[in-house]
Order: C-alpha cells, then structure tokens, then sequence
C-alpha cells in the first residue's frame, strides 16, 4: 500500500510538473487586447468564405461556452485573391449571452507593415466585439465599410 | 509500474509534441471536454489496470467511442437546443479467477443519450437522457454481465469563469433482462464529477472521465480517484484531443471478484467542428 502510495504521488508530481510545462508553452497567437474578455470563438470556412466574396450570405459557426452556434453572415463585402485561400476565423470578446452576437458589424481593417490587410475589428450595437484573421498564407482581403449582419441559424 | 510509468511518459512526450498554440484550441477544447457538447468526436481509449484486487496479473479495456449529436432530430421539439448520444464498445482482457489464463473478449456496449434543453441557468448546460448497456458480452462472464441495463441519465455543468467547468454526470442502470440464465442482478448508480481547468495553448486537467460507482446489490463503491492531463490541438490540420489519465481504486471487492486497484488511461479522439 505504502508503495502504491509512492507510485501514485510519484505520477501525479509528473502530471502537476507537465501541467507547468505546458503554462509554460508559447501563449495564444492572438492575446486578448486590455479590457477585452474573450467569450468564444469563431470560423467561417473556405467554401462560405467564396459565397461571401462572390456576392452571397454565408455561414460560419460560433463556439461558445462548450457549444457550436451556427450563424449566417451576410452584407460583407469580401473580395478575395490570392493563391491559397482558407478560413476566415478568429475571436469574440465581451459576449455574456449567445443571442448578443447578432446584429450588425462595420469591420475596421488591420493592416501589417506593407500594407496589406491581415484581419479586421467590428462590433455591434450591444458592444460584441469580433476579430478577424485570415488563415490562407497567401491570401488577401478588401474589406470594404459595408454593414456586415450575423443571425444565428436555429438549429 | 515501470512499464507503466514508461508508456505514461511517452504518452505526455507525445502531447507535448504535438502542435503549438492555437487560438481555436481554447474554445474547442471546452467543447471537448463538455459530455453534452455537439461536436462530432471519435475517440480510441486504452484503460490498463496494471494492478488489481484478487488477481495477480493485469486487465486491459480497449475503447471505442463515438459522441454524435443528433440536430436534426433535436429541431423536431422547440425546447431543445440539441441531442447527444455517447457510446462506448469495450474490447476487454482479463484474468482468470484461478490466477491461470486470461479471458478476452468484447465487452457490453455502454450507450448515453441526453436531450439539452436551451431553458438553462446562465454560463450553464444541462440534460437528460437515458443509459443503456448492451450485452455485446455475450455469454462470456468474466467480460460481459449477460444482461441489458437500463436507466436514467442527467448531467450538468457550469463554466463560472472561462476555461473552467464544474459539474456532474450521473445515471443509473438496472438490469431489464437477462440474456445469461446466471447473469447477477444489477443496480448500480455511476457519478462522474466534472472539474476541469482550460490553459492556453489547448492543455486541460481534470477529474476522470470514468465515473464513481455504487453498486446498491453488493453495497459497495468503485472508485476512480486521480486526474486526467490532455490536450486538444490541430495535428496536420485535423482537431485532436489526446490525454492521459491515472486513477486509483481503494476499494477491495469481496474474494472471488476482480477489480481494477490501478489504471492508467490513454485516449486520442478526433474532433470534426461544424
């Protein structure tokens, strides 16, 4: 029993010493700006992305609190090129309840050091906040300052 | 408990080799980790019991195990925001009573399912649902109970801050009809805690994913005391959660009767987000 004990202890401090490690392991690429609680996450996948740039409603999925919520983007207004296209996913900040991510969200473009545009900030009315990247290496977006409007699918 | 401790090692070295952060991990990992989740998953587990009571030799369960939501049959009634289904199918090997041979062989397939209603406390889930056991076992006694179970199930669970989930899963089973003219009656309530704790970067401790059992015809518990270290992270695209888990049983049985006194717990799961 005694060297049960020992063996269980002895697991466990390996357990607590790799739960440490992994603390220690590179953060999040994206941190949370000041202020901001992220409350979930979100995707819209490479074929939604294409309906989005040619013109049409698109879907994506929020997941929230341990739960995916289908949602339909629409009014965007993505133009996309580039050789390899991809996802369009990224983070939602200060979302109490999953109906507050509707409404409508004007983007505001990020941009990096030669200009180009590698994601975007909107928020709606109720104060959600929404980030954007892009996941395509070599994929590039113009956002244009249109109202873009999300409405959860029921499911 | 060398070699045990061996295969305990790799498994951590693998995980932490695996990917690097991941915004989505985060997030999807709490999917992951909430029993009452939709998100698609299947999941391969190996539960070795290196040391058990009444026997001198070790037991091994190999599981396979599938989480299907079910939408479309969920959106048949306004109050529910999904339904799940888990189930498990046991591949089992374990020793004879008279400490020579071994038995192998499937074990019963163990189905839950929960109806999650969209009435919840805030930053909350709850269901209910019914547990049944199949007697995949067949005849074979020493792997299958020779018999169906059937119970009811319920489970909630609270994330009162991010990346926290505090909670219960709880079912009980009887036995409804025996497909063994020996087979034992059973009555048995199995309680899962849920208490886990997200970190960056996908890594996640928690409480067993193996339920606590009493089982009210012998009067006595089944214990699964320890604590689960996983992961859930992209590896070549694809969302995995691998973890690795070891449980300790104080609890004897009377002579006659095997049970597992330590067990170390491996799993990998695929996970397919909408």
């Amino acid at each position: 029993m005694v060297t049960n004990m020992k063996n269980f202890l002895c697991i466990l401090s390996a357990l607590l010493i790799t739960v440490l490690a992994g603390c220690a392991s590179p953060p999040p690429a994206t941190t949370a700006p000041e202020g901001l609680t992220q409350s979930g996450t979100w995707v819209v996948r490479e074929d939604q992305v294409m309906a989005l740039a040619a013109g049409h409603a698109g879907q994506g999925t929020l997941i929230f609190e341990g739960w995916q919520y289908p949602f339909e983007f629409s009014g965007a207004r993505i133009g996309v090129s580039g050789t390899d296209t991809g996802d369009i996913k990224g983070e939602v900040y200060n979302l109490e309840r999953v109906e507050d991510i509707e409404g409508t969200y004007f983007p505001k473009a990020e941009f990096d050091a030669a200009n180009r545009v590698t994601g975007a900030w909107a928020h709606n009315d109720k104060g959600v906040k929404l980030h954007l990247r892009l996941q395509g290496e070599n994929m590039e977006i113009n956002l244009q300052a249109q109202g873009a409007t999300i409405k959860l699918i029921e499911q | 408990m060398r070699r045990a401790l061996k295969n305990f090692t790799a498994a951590i070295g693998l995980a932490a080799g695996l990917g690097s952060g991941n915004v989505a991990s985060a997030d999807l990992g709490e999917a992951a980790t909430n029993p009452v989740s939709n998100l698609v998953q299947f999941r391969l587990q190996n539960q070795h019991s290196w040391e058990n009571y009444n026997a001198d030799s070790w037991s091994n369960a190999g599981l396979i195990q599938t989480v299907i939501p079910l939408p479309s049959v969920a959106s048949k009634f306004d109050s529910l925001k999904g339904i799940v289904t888990r189930a498990t199918i046991p591949y089992v090997s374990t020793p004879q009573l008279d400490g020579v041979g071994r038995k192998h062989g499937m074990g019963d397939t163990n189905f839950l399912a929960f109806a999650v209603p969209k009435k919840a406390p805030p930053k909350s889930v709850w269901g209910y649902g019914v547990a049944i056991d199949i007697p995949t076992g067949g005849d074979d006694e020493f792997t299958g109970s020779g018999t169906w179970k059937m119970g009811p199930s319920a489970v909630f669970m609270a994330s009162p801050r991010k990346g926290l989930q505090v909670g219960a899963l709880v079912f009980h089973q009887w036995d409804t009809y025996d497909i063994r003219s020996n087979a034992a009656d059973f009555s048995t309530t199995f309680i899962q805690p849920i208490l886990t704790q997200h970190f960056p970067g996908g890594w996640y401790i928690s409480l067993p994913d193996t339920p606590q059992n009493y089982d009210w015809e012998e009067e006595e518990w089944t214990l699964n005391l320890g604590a689960v270290l996983g992961r859930v992270m992209p590896v070549g695209g694809q969302p995995m959660q691998i973890f690795g888990g070891v449980y300790y049983n104080p609890e004897e049985k009377d002579e006659g009767r095997i049970s597992a006194e330590w067990t170390f717990k491996f799993q990998v799961g695929w996970l397919f987000p909408q």
